[in-house]
């Protein structure tokens, strides 16, 4: 094990920012599953919904960015597509599992289902996606910030989306934890015929969240092929929504934990491809590609996970039964 | 149960992409299949065939030319994704024209290939090309159902039967000139590998890059990574990026996601970076600056070939550069950078080869 070159400042530095350039899409598809989840609609369509917001945002960036050629624009553009598309199938998953009360489950399978063919069919039918290109946002260093040894590399020398993403986790915190909205959704994960007699509409407190997780999901596969690959393929996101779902029990519904659950993920990748790169012997790097999934067994296993699950999560809620 | 479930596999299996153009057929093949797998599921063993090959012949076209050869190709992908799958396409149309039959199915899952293959049998075809490694099973369970119909998978392990022939990737070879000009281009000596999976054609690939490069170049190093997924573009681009960070700035990648990312983390980090069975200098100009071309078409004549002269038996087909199968291009924009010398030197060493001069050492792990 060459310690020497991995106990260094740049190593750490470039294991930290590779951590966060993998963690942040995954990272945004989390925060809007727990907005979701704490509603009560339990979506297992990240998948599914993040590949079309993927695709959507990189046809939308490279359709504006060839005609108009404003390509910060047609970024910024692109983004929001993807995030409608999101909150398009997220549409979709809230009419099957809140007024049509199917299993969610199911509903969930079938959108990822349905993301993955929708996707592969546009692919496969225009061969020109597969060759297209889009140009992607430039680092953006905050004057100042970015000047701090160490901290300002790993932290503050980012494109525009990281620091967005930073902001997210703190305003789903505050939302959510700090504010009657914030409360309301949570009471109606945990018993919506509370928040039902108190003169509140549960399907629309639902809906509303459904969609919102759903539109974060998409933004967060737009991310991934337009700001950080720059290219859209079939199955870019490969198992990222599986993997969210994951972190969102990881989290127990915590953005601050969603966070750094996030960054586990992307730093263990980040550490195992160094490892790789510097040829290890002692370590073998398949044991660092198990580690975040160990540390989200053994979170699923304790108890408090079942305690703070929200009580109507995964449950259809029909008026007047009790 | 057993049988819904697995018609309801099968429906969203029948309404994926590449049936969806046919949306007529698809519905007609639905109507029948769907009983004949509720049937099936009961513990009858009926066979389903749901495959639309995209070019099937005519009734008339089978029962009049005798002597036309007809070959069926099945590919795991698309027919365009400028690498694996498109090169095996391309070699089919090349045979089209000097008036092979050939018929094609594009995206076929290794769950339904079994099907495919036996329709394609049943139709007569002389020569069934079962393009991908994962196909094995099906292969080998259908060639036995179907003794006078010669088969031929991906294996690349030497895995065949009396009607089954296995064709190899032999890949390091190309892998060996691209040596050349990393040795050339790169500025460290310091040259990156990326494989999907580290398995044998990958690794020999990486290894006999290395080798060449040492040819010209003995301190050239080489450092590889596995990264875990055929398709996960964005891991694939780290990883290059962290080799890029020791150093690497020539990459050659294995598998569609390690191409694809070496080649945008190429972009990032002002690197080279190498196309994969197939010309990619479209999805990085600036720096795809060799590509490892996989001209199938002598490989399938040979087939061909070979089953008109019944010589098929239990071949594994290793064709490479001396028969023109594996080639090395420099893209035209990079010419003037690799310099005449070295392009001068790969023709060479490509025709030391050819005459068995030299031997590309094959390591594969």
């Amino acid at each position: 094990m060459p310690w020497d070159q991995i106990l260094t400042t740049t190593f750490l530095i470039a294991i930290l920012t590779a951590g966060i350039r993998l963690a942040v899409p995954v990272l945004l598809a989390v925060l809007g599953e727990i907005i979701t989840q704490l509603s009560g609609v339990m979506n297992l369509g990240l998948e599914g919904i993040m590949l079309v917001g993927g695709l959507a945002g990189f046809a939308t960036t490279y359709a504006l960015q060839q005609t108009t050629g404003l390509t910060e624009l047609s970024i910024w553009l692109g983004l929001l597509a993807g995030l409608l598309a999101g909150m398009l199938m997220g549409l979709v998953m809230a009419i099957l599992s809140i007024t049509c009360r199917t299993d969610q489950v199911i509903a969930g399978i079938t959108l990822v289902l349905l993301g993955q063919s929708l996707t592969t069919y546009f692919y496969r039918e225009y061969p020109a996606l597969g060759k297209a290109r889009v140009t992607g946002l430039a680092p953006l260093p905050i004057p100042g910030l970015s000047q701090i040894p160490v901290v300002g590399d790993v932290l503050f020398n980012h494109s525009l989306v990281v620091y967005l993403s930073a902001l997210l986790v703190m305003l789903c915190w505050f939302l959510l934890y700090r504010t009657r909205w914030g409360l309301q959704i949570r009471a109606t994960g945990e018993h919506p015929a509370v928040v039902d007699t108190s003169g509140l509409s549960v399907i629309t407190i639902r809906y509303l969240c459904t969609l919102a997780g759903s539109a974060l999901a998409g933004f967060g596969g737009a991310v991934l092929t337009v700001v950080q690959l720059n290219l859209f393929i079939e199955g870019v996101t490969a198992g990222r929504g599986w993997i969210a779902i994951a972190l969102v029990f990881f989290s127990r519904w915590q953005p601050g934990l969603a966070l750094f659950g996030a960054l586990l993920f992307g730093i263990a990748d980040a550490i195992q491809f160094r490892i790789q790169a510097l040829g290890s012997e002692t370590l073998p790097y398949e044991f660092l590609l198990m580690l975040p999934y160990l540390l989200t067994l053994l979170v699923l296993v304790s108890r408090r996970i079942r305690d703070q699950t929200p009580t109507a999560l995964g449950i259809p809620y029909i008026q007047g039964k009790r | 149960m057993i049988a819904g479930l697995i018609s309801l596999n099968q429906l969203f299996r029948m309404t994926t992409p590449f049936t969806f153009r046919r949306l007529l057929p698809t519905l007609w093949g639905l109507s029948l299949s769907i009983p004949l797998l509720v049937l099936g599921a009961c513990g009858q063993s009926t066979t389903s065939t749901d495959a639309e090959p995209t070019e099937a012949a005519s009734p008339t076209e089978a029962e009049g030319s005798a002597d036309v050869p007809r070959m069926a190709l099945v590919l795991s992908g698309s027919s365009t994704d400028q690498s694996w799958d498109q090169a095996a396409f391309e070699a089919g149309q090349k045979l089209e024209e000097q008036g092979v039959e050939v018929a094609v199915s594009e995206a076929v899952d290794p769950a339904n290939v079994a099907a495919v293959l036996r329709q394609y049998a049943e139709e007569g075809y002389d020569l069934v090309v079962a393009h991908s490694f994962s196909y094995q099973d099906a292969v080998f369970e259908v060639a036995e159902e179907f003794p006078e119909v010669n088969f031929a998978w991906a294996g690349g392990i030497g895995e065949t039967a009396e009607n089954v022939a296995d064709y190899d990737q032999p890949f390091y070879q190309g892998a060996y000139l691209i040596g050349l000009v990393a040795a050339e281009l790169s500025e460290t000596g310091k040259l990156g590998a990326l494989y999907g999976y580290d398995i044998p054609v990958c690794h020999a690939m990486g290894e006999a890059m290395l080798a060449g490069a040492q040819q010209v170049r003995p301190g050239a190093t080489l450092t590889s990574a596995a990264v875990g997924d055929w398709y996960d573009v964005a891991k694939a681009k780290e990883a290059a990026l962290s080799q890029a960070e020791t150093g690497v700035d020539f990459w050659i990648g294995c598998g569609q996601g390690p191409t694809l990312g070496q080649i945008e983390a190429a972009k990032e980090s002002s690197g080279y970076a190498t196309g994969y069975v197939g010309d990619m200098s479209s999805l990085g100009p600036e720096v795809v600056a060799s590509n490892l071309i996989w001209n199938m078409e002598p490989l399938f004549q040979q087939m061909l070939d070979d089953t008109a002269a019944n010589t098929f038996a239990d071949q594994f087909y290793n064709l490479a550069i001396p028969e023109g199968v594996i080639q090395v291009e420099v893209p035209t924009d990079f010419q003037d950078e690799v310099g005449e010398e070295v392009l001068k030197s790969v023709e060479e060493t490509k025709e030391q080869i050819a005459a068995g001069e030299l031997e590309v050492p094959f390591v594969p792990n």
